[in-house]
């Protein structure tokens, strides 16, 4: 699996498991008669430090809560993560907010509105439907030709920072990485060189540059020197036919993901060299046996129980 | 390339079958005791003459004899970031299985990446020539597996970043 998948697997697995038709079963007075939801109550967490709260409560079992946490909320709500929101989930937006998280849905359980693996997938793709919410405002305002014009950053993920600046014709997206572990931060360099490099052979990608001081868009933002601790700046320039038509949503998702595809990938590369290594291990070890000298023929050195040693011929 | 490698090698070969003359011993110092004297390093009359044989500045191989034991360490040769990287990580990952290989030193000297302790006792168990033939095949397979890894990680991220790109298009 090369990319990541938009949606949350264990959250689109927790949700089918509502969504199953009830079965029929007998009761006490020997009828038949639906069987009833067991309330369910889960946490999970997403990437980016996004929380999820999937409740089914006691008294309502026919409905379904889903409450979600971004720590980026407050910055994107304004600027599209609302208008995302409405467009998507505008009929299960809950009209009490639970406390502690951002967002709060509520679904009937009995009644879909829609053929339930449909709602699946609709619903445990929240978390990329909000976050791209704000790429989604720069990028139909590219194509609407009424382009959006301020300059805007904020914080997806402790050590990621996304700074979006339009220009004319296109919107140039620019990511300041972070990774805390040596081995991660020389894997990730190497992939960032080769993403400068891919954009040589496939001609129509967005262009894209790497490096250790901050890009000249980045003056309007004040950063002018290189972050300490930091990888380095890496840069995409998304023109009006990177977006149009179906892949619009594709770059959405692929562009808020970002971060999460090349720690998987890192990951991927780490779990590689490890089995390889194990692999190299074993036959090193092999190899050393071979040195080992061999049982004379005439006689060989056995031990009792006891720990008493003696040779018996063989 | 390969010319100079071979030539190291064969340096490597004829000394460690010069300084692999070890016998029995036991410690001069510590009565009932018997230590490697390589490694004890007590009595200077014990102790052979190390030789450092190397083929570029990061590339050395050193080796240290004595009456009982030898000591050979190997710097492996890292070019770039991710050489180093790959170099720690893999004798990290070996050193931790010295038990297994009997010959391999827990921890490696001191500016060195990978040390091997040999002893009478390991020459009585394993033969000379086999042990030697061990050690060279060991430097090759170590600069060929660092080479394979790094080659690895570069095709993925050539995959990886076509990946990426092609959602644009």
């Amino acid at each position: 699996m090369l990319l990541l998948e938009p949606n949350n697997k264990v959250l689109a697995e927790t949700i089918s498991a509502q969504l199953k038709p009830l079965e029929l079963i007998e009761n006490d007075d020997g009828k038949q008669e639906k069987a009833k939801r067991e309330p369910i109550d889960v946490r999970l967490c997403d990437f980016d430090d996004v929380l999820y709260h999937v409740l089914v409560s006691h008294d309502a079992r026919d409905t379904l809560m889903l409450s979600v946490y971004l720590p980026c909320w407050n910055e994107i709500k304004d600027r599209g993560g609302l208008d995302a929101l409405k467009e998507h989930y505008g009929d299960f937006i809950s009209s009490s907010k639970e406390d502690g998280y951002d967002v709060t849905l509520t679904v009937n359980l009995d009644n879909p509105p829609m053929k339930p693996e449909d709602l699946v997938l609709k619903l445990s793709s929240i978390k990329s439907v909000l976050v791209g919410g704000i790429f989604d405002r720069y990028f139909s305002g590219l194509l609407s030709a009424k382009p959006v014009t301020e300059n805007f950053t904020f914080k997806l993920k402790g050590d990621t920072q996304i700074f979006m600046v339009p220009r004319a014709e296109r919107v140039i997206i620019v990511y300041s990485l972070q990774f805390n572990d040596k081995v991660d931060a020389a894997i990730a360099k190497v992939f960032m060189q080769e993403f400068v490099d891919a954009r040589r052979r496939i001609t129509s990608a967005p262009p894209c540059t790497f490096s250790v001081n901050p890009p000249l868009e980045l003056k309007e933002f004040g950063i002018v020197e290189p972050i300490p601790g930091n990888l380095g700046f890496v840069s995409f320039a998304v023109e009006k036919r990177n977006v149009e038509g179906v892949r619009k949503e594709k770059v959405v998702f692929v562009l808020q993901s970002f971060r999460n595809y090349i720690q998987y990938h890192i990951k991927c590369s780490k779990a590689f060299f490890h089995s390889r290594m194990r692999a190299r291990v074993v036959s090193l070890i092999k190899v050393l046996n071979r040195a080992k000298q061999d049982v004379p023929a005439g006689q060989k050195e056995m031990k009792t129980i006891q720990g008493k040693t003696f040779k018996r011929d063989v | 390339m390969s010319n100079t490698l071979s030539g190291y090698l064969k340096a490597i070969r004829s000394s460690l079958e010069a300084a692999f003359c070890v016998r029995n011993f036991a410690s001069q110092v510590v009565e009932r005791h018997n230590k490697p004297e390589v490694e004890a390093r007590m009595s200077k009359e014990l102790l052979l003459q190390p030789i450092v044989i190397a083929r570029e500045k990061g590339e050395k191989c050193l080796i240290e004899g004595s009456i009982n034991s030898v000591r050979i360490s190997i710097a492996i040769k890292k070019s770039d970031e991710m050489e180093e990287v790959l170099v720690d990580r893999f004798s990290r990952f070996l050193a931790q299985r010295a038990e297994d290989f009997v010959i391999l030193r827990r921890a490696p000297v001191k500016g060195y990446d990978v040390s091997f302790l040999i002893t009478n006792f390991h020459s009585e168990e394993m033969k000379k020539d086999k042990l030697i033939d061990f050690i060279i095949h060991f430097m090759e397979e170590v600069n060929s597996e660092i080479s394979a890894l790094k080659l690895a990680v570069n095709s993925r991220a050539r995959v990886v970043s076509g990946t990426f790109l092609r959602q644009f298009v």
